[in-house]
Parts: C-alpha cells; sequence; structure tokens
C-alpha cells in the first residue's frame, strides 16, 4: 500500500484542553506518528469557533498550514478534505457528519454513530448511497485480544464453551459525577452507560461472534 | 470471506434483560470534586444485566452497575469463558477492554493453575493503540473495521434492550426468537 495517496483528514473534535480529551488522547499519537503520517495527513481542523480550532493548532504543534473550520459544511466541502473524522460528543455526531457525507468525503465517526437507531440508520443509507467509505470507532472490532482469546479456544484448551459470564462496574454514574459527561443525565443525547460501555463491549462478549463460540458446534 | 463471518455469524439467539435507573439524580462536581450543581437529573440506566443464548448454545450473562468498584485496587470487570474442560478469565482495571489498559488473560484448565496467557499485541497497549489499529485497518481496506452499517446492528441491538421505553426507570425486554441480535 505505500504507492496510496494520504488521505487529507479534516479532524472535528481536537481540542486544546487539559487534560487531554479523547481525540488528543487517543487519535492524535498515531496521526502524527512516522507511521501515521505515511498514511494520513490532518489538513484541517474544525471547532465551533475559528479561536478553538486555532488554539488546537497550536497546542499539538500542527503546521500552519492546517486550515482552521468552525462551520461543519465548509471544512466538508473544503476539496483539500479526503475524509472527515467526528471526535465529539455523540449528541452532535449526525449534525458534523452527515455535510462530509453529503459532499461524498469517507467518514470516522466515534461509537455510538448517531443518538438513536433513526439517525444512524439516516447516515448509513446517505453513505451508502453516496458510496463512500465509512468507520465507527468500535475498536473492539480490531482488539488482538480477540484474537488471543479466539486461539485458546479453538486450540481445545477450555473444551467446548459452556457460558459467557461478564460482571463490571462502569466508574461512571455512581455517586457523582463530573460536568463532561453531563449528557449522559438525559437519555435523549445518545450517551449512555447503555449506549456506550454496553455498545463497545457488546463486541467482546461475543457475544460469540468474535470469540468464535458460534463457529464451533 | 471474514466478511462473510462477521455478518452471518450469530450473536445471541435469544435473550432478557433489564435496565434500571437507580440514581435518579447524581451530583455533578468539578475535576477536583468540588459541587458545581447538586442532584441534577438522570433518566437512563445505571444497572444493565443482560442473559440470553449464544448460536452455540453457550449462556451468555452480564451485570454492569454505574459507580466505582468496592476495591480500588481489585478489576472493575471479570469476564469468565468457562469451558468444559477449563476457563478463561479476562480482567482490567477499566471495563473498556478494547482501551487496552492492564487487560490480563488467564487460562486455567481443569485442576490446574491458572497460567497467564499474553495478548499478541506486540507490545502495543493503552488507550490509543487500537484507535491506531483502526485507522491502519481502514486504510488497508481490512474488513474487520465497523461501517456505518454495522453501526447501525448496534444501534437496532441497544434499539431492543429499549424495546420502546427509552428513558423509563425501568425497562425489561426480551428477544426469545430465532433471529440473530
Amino acid at each position: 500500500m505505500t504507492d496510496s495517496p494520504r488521505i487529507r483528514l479534516g479532524f472535528l473534535g481536537l481540542s486544546a484542553r487539559q487534560p487531554a480529551a479523547w481525540a488528543a488522547y487517543t487519535h492524535l499519537p498515531y496521526l502524527l506518528s512516522h507511521s501515521g503520517q505515511a498514511k494520513y495527513e490532518i489538513v484541517a481542523l474544525c471547532n465551533s469557533s475559528l479561536s478553538s480550532a486555532a488554539a488546537a493548532r497550536s497546542a499539538h504543534n500542527l503546521p500552519a498550514s492546517t486550515k482552521l473550520y468552525s462551520s461543519a459544511t465548509d471544512v466538508a466541502n473544503d476539496p483539500d478534505v479526503d475524509m472527515v473524522v467526528v471526535s465529539v460528543n455523540v449528541a452532535q455526531h449526525y449534525a458534523l457528519i452527515k455535510p462530509a457525507l453529503e459532499a461524498g468525503k469517507m467518514a470516522f465517526v466515534e461509537w455510538p454513530l448517531g443518538a438513536n437507531l433513526a439517525q444512524a440508520e439516516e447516515l448509513a443509507k446517505l453513505a451508502e448511497e453516496k458510496g463512500v467509505r465509512t468507520v465507527v470507532g468500535l475498536q473492539g472490532r480490531v482488539d488482538p485480544l480477540i484474537d488471543t482469546l479466539r486461539g485458546i479456544i479453538e486450540g481445545g484448551r477450555i473444551g467446548e464453551v459452556l457460558s459467557s459470564n461478564v460482571v463490571a462496574a462502569t466508574t461512571q454514574m455512581g455517586e457523582k459525577e463530573m460536568e463532561a459527561l453531563r449528557y449522559f443525565f438525559d437519555s435523549g443525547s445518545g450517551g449512555s452507560l447503555v449506549s456506550i460501555h454496553l455498545g463497545h463491549c457488546k463486541l467482546h462478549f461475543g457475544w460469540g461472534k468474535w470469540v468464535g463460540l458460534t463457529e464451533r458446534q | 470471506m471474514i466478511d462473510t463471518v462477521q455478518r452471518t455469524l450469530g450473536n445471541i439467539t435469544a435473550f432478557q434483560s433489564l435496565l434500571a435507573n437507580r440514581r435518579k439524580t447524581i451530583d455533578i462536581v468539578s475535576a477536583s470534586g468540588e459541587a458545581i450543581e447538586p442532584s441534577v437529573p438522570k433518566d437512563t440506566a445505571d444497572h444493565i444485566s443482560v442473559h440470553g443464548l449464544l448460536a452455540s448454545g453457550a449462556v451468555l450473562s452480564l451485570a454492569i452497575r454505574g459507580g466505582k468498584q468496592f476495591d480500588p485496587n481489585a478489576p472493575t470487570i471479570k469476564w469468565n469463558i468457562y469451558g468444559s474442560k477449563g476457563e478463561i478469565e479476562v480482567t482490567s482495571p477499566n471495563m473498556f477492554l478494547q482501551m487496552s489498559v492492564d487487560v490480563k488473560v488467564r487460562v486455567k484448565v481443569g485442576d490446574g493453575e491458572p497460567e497467564v496467557v499474553e495478548i499478541q499485541d506486540e507490545g502495543k497497549k493503552g488507550p490509543a493503540a487500537n484507535v491506531e489499529r483502526v485507522y491502519e485497518a481502514f486504510y488497508n481496506r481490512d474488513q474487520r473495521v465497523a461501517t456505518f452499517g454495522d453501526a447501525v446492528e448496534n444501534h437496532r441491538f441497544l434499539e431492543r434492550l429499549y424495546d420502546g421505553r427509552l428513558g423509563e426507570p425501568v425497562v425489561f425486554a426480551s428477544s426469545l426468537g430465532e433471529e440473530d441480535v
């Protein structure tokens, strides 16, 4: 794939805030790494205001040539942007990624895709109509833990799988909660322990498909 | 082929679930713990329990609750895969296993001693590791990447847990058909 062109990104949701929020903490290390820069290039930032976009560019030492936007439509329509990445709270996913799909751009949106099923269906349909490649931040799909577990099971070491049992405490939504998770209080926002915590881990617990449980019988 | 496996393997063939909102209000505090707003109303579930059957016949049971764990030094998640001859135990201080925070895998066969199994992750761990793998996989057109279409399937499952009663304090749901969810 070395001769493939770099994918030029318009990034929504990179903030200068400390401690680093999700995008800065988990997306940037790769995108600014040697191997990340061979495949991707952040060419534009889009934030709620131009000043916060400028602050993010400066805080993360992105090149001065990185364009700044405060409109999801404008960044989507920038001819230099091949793909739009949205890493903000779920309540805004739909509005921020729709212009990218309409512009025929590739799209990376964190999980959950929409605040509800109807939004997700509409976005998926639009992506299909436009023929654009999409990705949702369900990283469990590529987690090597799954291959490791699969190897143990397929190697026959524990015999036939009889059951799978999960017990977990989320940490979040206990006696006190931080301001940043206020959206978890409102079922309409699309963010909750059900959508985010269970929605992510559903892949792991497999409900079979990723640990090969369903293939064995 | 991978795509076929992803799309056709059954998940749960039958389940029953309970979502419950046991803390109707929670205090919102600053990072340093100072009160910002007391007793903020909440209408989302903080207790989730699901049990069901996988297509293989394996029994699934899951209980997740909000809040911190009993022992701050203990894992917040324990996942056991119990087999006819042995058992796998997965633990982590972060229930989001995909964030790869100190995830430990142990296998115990029969009455033997538990054995630690190294995760084949080439030493790449931590919350950024699997985000990197997503970007790499997308670039390489690896079909394990979750598309918007896959996201819709996940949303559809959540919708069935809510059973049209989003925001209610207690929602029991069940799906006992043959259809995969």
